[in-house]
């Protein structure tokens, strides 16, 4: 059991098979290496990436294909070996999420660098997609943005 | 920081397994060939700088989030 503190849900406790690792950090936070994966709630396609290290660094993520059906890409052999997928069932996709201005309504999903977990290994990457066409940004409720100024809910 | 100036068909090694190959240069665009272990990641400056201001935006989130009614449509 590994005791971590955090801002967002006070202090945990998670068992250590739970404890995903970046090898390599993400992008900018190079020296973060151990995350959690909490649920938003049980029934939501939405988690926060807990660090474990630092307690106010929680990335929002969600699970792309809920929102974009369509989304592929493929991950390249030094993905795979690296993170010891074996088969699909091994392998779970986030997309971290940006919240601009607060509004829930404008939140994006950066599709250009999945995150990618090996569920067996609890290793983890976020890849760069180098070759696609998607971007960092992607709105998950394009409908309802444009709505948004004139409409109070 | 190293700055040198090299011709097409000119290599630069970096250690003792990165090999940066100048290819050709038309214009503004010069194509580069690297050779490099494949555990060497390597990124285009402009992308990869793009995750990292990704991130570092999504890693300042508001401190309550409600996610109740952001569902995906029915589609």
């Amino acid at each position: 059991m590994r005791k971590i503190n955090t801002m967002r849900f006070g202090e945990i406790q998670e068992e250590d098979s739970k404890i995903v690792c970046f090898e390599h950090g993400l992008p900018a936070f190079e020296e973060e290496r151990e995350f959690v994966i909490i649920p938003y709630d049980a029934e939501s396609p939405y988690v926060f990436l807990q660090s474990v290290k630092t307690p106010e660094l929680a990335f929002l993520m969600t699970m792309p294909f809920v929102f974009f059906p369509d989304y592929e890409f493929k991950l390249d052999d030094v993905v795979i070996n690296e993170l010891g997928i074996r088969t699909q069932e091994d392998l779970l996709v986030y997309s971290i999420l940006t919240i601009p201005n607060e509004d829930i309504k404008e939140i994006t999903a950066n599709l250009l660098a999945p995150v990618v977990v090996n569920t067996t290994t609890m290793k983890a990457w976020q890849v760069v997609l180098e070759k696609s066409h998607y971007q960092t940004k992607h709105r998950l409720f394009p409908e309802t943005a444009d709505l948004a100024k004139g409409d109070n809910q | 920081m190293l700055v040198l100036t090299r011709k097409p068909k000119q290599q630069i090694m970096i250690g003792d397994d990165i090999i940066v190959n100048v290819v050709e240069v038309q214009g503004d665009n010069v194509r580069i060939a690297i050779e490099a272990p494949r555990e060497v990641k390597i990124y285009r400056g402009e992308i990869y700088r793009a995750i990292q201001e990704e991130n570092s935006k999504a890693a300042v989130q508001p401190a309550n989030i409600d996610l109740t009614g952001a569902l995906p449509n029915k589609r």
